[in-house]
């Protein structure tokens, strides 16, 4: 079902406006080729098919094309070589006096690459800042220290691997360098031992100083930070620096190991930048997050992809969610982080507008923004275009069901929200509305099959009840437990 | 404002989820054809109010009880539904197919009649079925749109449903 059409027909082939017959019919096909249900699996491919179709319907009949061409706004452009689309909540807003809501899912894929002309395989700049506090020491450091080893060996000439270790202090443990002996590099991780406290920004800061030796936008360039501990007093220096740091085109990830790590800190960090925030509740789970790292920065075609908003004064966007290719909550801001592109998966955002008014308006631009984003291969990498929401209004429109790929993605994410609401509840000492969400999401979560997790929300109630507060340890499970439930088809991909 | 029909929180329009209970506040299948199976009414188990039960103070809602089954569907999401059954072959399907409910065998149409929610009443429409509607055991013509009040029983040839109605 295809409603509410797209922001534009050309992003959506991801081809110019000036584009001849030719090359629609050329983008049309391949495009189709990549989305038709015959062949991709997805369960969002259907609805991105139809959409493709309904933008090929229009742009190739000469009569059509005008009269859509001289509905779009002047200034908009096609980020070339990307297809972006929109999906609509609503048709059309309702002119009423009351606040409404409108969603939007907005997708960006990069453009099929049939002859592997887009080369993934990049240098890579990563720096590994690690915690090694007096708690991570034993199994904790080892399994860092291993899987470091490891991918050191899977290291090219041109790969820059730095790595930092920090508790108290920070040590550079291996510079910014190309070209190195691995076997030094190995060594050199194996002496790396435990002591002290653990002061996150003195790390960080450090590892940046040594991204920044060799920052080049045509490097991939990524911080990952493994801790197990809570830093004290220098959170805001921290996202100050996290904030600079995406700015300049530096993703930081963390991995968080057990339960006293602080994890809205954490994931506030990875969210500024784009990144992202694991936790790994025991340490055989290091090694499967951080392998799994590097093997997802190896795949980007587009790294930091972000979005500049302005929105009217009627209009606020309430929430953004990242649903792919990994969950995460969108920090927001003027600047919207969304992190990196993979290649041959595209990438989700929901988002909540509150329209406060309408006013006798026919049409709401509810968002104006600038798409920008990193394509390391091109010859320039900075690549950015407009990108406008907007829907007409009209005094009393057909009730028509938001489209199913919409509502899907909704229905993924609303037990997050629930969790998060909760905590946001007890942060503000309201114990009761907290509560009774929690026994919502419990029977949400048993509803839909997830008794482990409805258990741990139930177990967690019962203490809430006595000692007004929530655990450590159960605010993590249910936190991440109902955030991989946000991503979609996680089941069926385990099956050959 | 749309009403949260598990927990009565209120939600600005367009709101697709509750925020209070997580509950889904748009029809589940879209624009595509409902098929109420028995797995769909876990939260229904209520009995139903009695036909002189005071209506709730709320924006329209309608929530129909199938007598037979003690069963109740509620209807949200949109202002028209057909009433009918689906059988094979058929090509307009109705959004509501009481074929699970016996439909055939108490004389439902394959479309049979049309519920429409407009400025706060509910409107039933005969679509010329074979077997008639009757609102309260008065039959209906068909073609025309007949006022439904609260409690009232509607009977699709044999099929009996009750209305209930919660209105401003």
């Amino acid at each position: 079902m295809v409603t509410g059409y797209l922001d534009n027909f050309y992003a959506r082939l991801g081809i110019p406006h000036t584009a001849t017959q030719e090359e629609i019919r050329h983008a049309y096909h391949i495009a189709a080729r990549k989305f038709h249900p015959d062949s991709n699996k997805e369960n969002s491919a259907v609805e991105v098919f139809l959409q493709i179709q309904e933008a090929y319907d229009t742009l190739s009949n000469a009569t059509a094309r005008a009269a859509y061409d001289s509905r779009l706004p002047k200034d908009l452009s096609t980020p070339k070589n990307m297809l972006v689309n929109a999906i609509y909540s609503r048709q059309t807003l309702t002119r009423i006096d009351r606040p409404q809501l409108l969603y939007v899912l907005l997708s960006i894929a990069s453009a099929p690459d049939p002859n592997h002309t887009i080369p993934t395989r990049l240098p890579l700049n990563i720096c590994l800042v690690l915690d090694t506090s007096n708690s991570m020491s034993g199994t904790r450091l080892n399994a860092v220290k291993d899987t470091a080893t490891q991918i050191i060996h899977s290291l090219r000439p041109e790969d820059i691997l730095s790595v930092v270790a920090f508790n108290d202090r920070a040590d550079v443990i291996i510079p910014a360098t190309r070209n190195q002996n691995l076997n030094m590099l190995t060594a050199k991780v194996s002496t790396i031992h435990t002591g002290g406290g653990t002061e996150i920004f003195k790390g960080l800061e450090t590892g940046y100083q040594e991204i920044k030796k060799k920052l080049k936008p045509r490097y991939k360039n990524h911080i990952i930070l493994i801790t197990d501990g809570r830093t004290y007093g220098d959170e805001d220096l921290c996202l100050r620096l996290a904030h600079d740091a995406s700015n300049q085109g530096v993703t930081i990830h963390t991995i968080g190991i057990g339960h006293e790590w602080n994890d809205d800190f954490l994931d506030s960090l990875a969210a500024t930048t784009g990144g992202n925030s694991e936790f790994a509740e025991t340490s055989d789970a290091i090694e499967k997050f951080l392998k799994k790292r590097f093997g997802q920065i190896e795949n980007t075609v587009a790294t930091n992809v972000s979005l500049e908003i302005k929105t009217p004064v009627n209009v606020e966007l309430r929430y953004a969610f990242r649903m792919n290719p990994e969950t995460s909550s969108i920090i927001i801001g003027d600047t919207l982080a969304f992190g990196d592109l993979p290649k041959d998966k595209g990438m989700n955002i929901l988002m909540e507008f509150l329209i406060k008014s309408v006013d006798n308006h026919q049409e709401i631009r509810v968002l104006d923004g600038t798409l920008n984003f990193l394509l390391p291969s091109a010859p320039i990498p900075n690549v950015s275009s407009r990108l406008t929401f907007s829907r007409p209004v009209s005094e009393n429109p057909k009730p028509i069901p938001p489209p199913q790929i919409l509502v899907r993605a909704m229905s993924r994410l609303s037990l997050y929200r629930l969790q998060e609401m909760a905590r946001n509840d007890l942060k503000a000492g309201n114990l009761n509305q907290a509560t009774r969400r929690l026994k919502n999401l419990a029977t949400q979560l048993l509803h839909s099959g997830e008794n482990q997790l409805a258990q741990t929300v139930m177990l967690e109630l019962d203490h809430i009840k006595e000692n007004h507060d929530m655990r450590e340890d159960f605010q993590k499970q249910i936190k991440y437990g109902t955030r991989a439930l946000v991503l979609e088809d996680t089941k069926e991909e385990s099956q050959p | 404002m749309i009403t949260c029909p598990n927990c009565s929180n209120e939600e600005p329009q367009g709101a697709i989820f509750c925020t209070e209970c997580g509950t889904k506040l748009v029809d589940p299948e879209g624009l595509s054809t409902a098929t109420f199976g028995t797995t769909d009414l876990k939260f229904q188990s209520t009995p139903p109010p009695s036909p002189s039960a005071p209506a709730p103070v709320s924006e329209a809602q309608v929530n129909l009880h199938i007598i037979r089954t003690g069963q109740i569907l509620p209807l949200v999401g949109r202002e028209e539904y057909t009433l009918g059954r689906i059988s094979q072959g058929q090509s307009i399907l109705p959004d509501i197919d009481l074929a699970p409910y016996d439909g055939y065998s108490q004389g439902v149409s394959r479309l049979h009649a049309t519920l429409k929610l407009k400025e706060n009443n509910v409107y039933i429409e005969d679509l010329g079925s074979s077997n008639g509607t009757r609102i309260n055991e008065l039959k209906i013509d068909p073609h025309s749109d007949q006022l439904v009040h609260h409690g009232d029983v509607i009977s699709l040839g044999r099929f009996k449903i009750q209305a209930l109605i919660r209105q401003d």
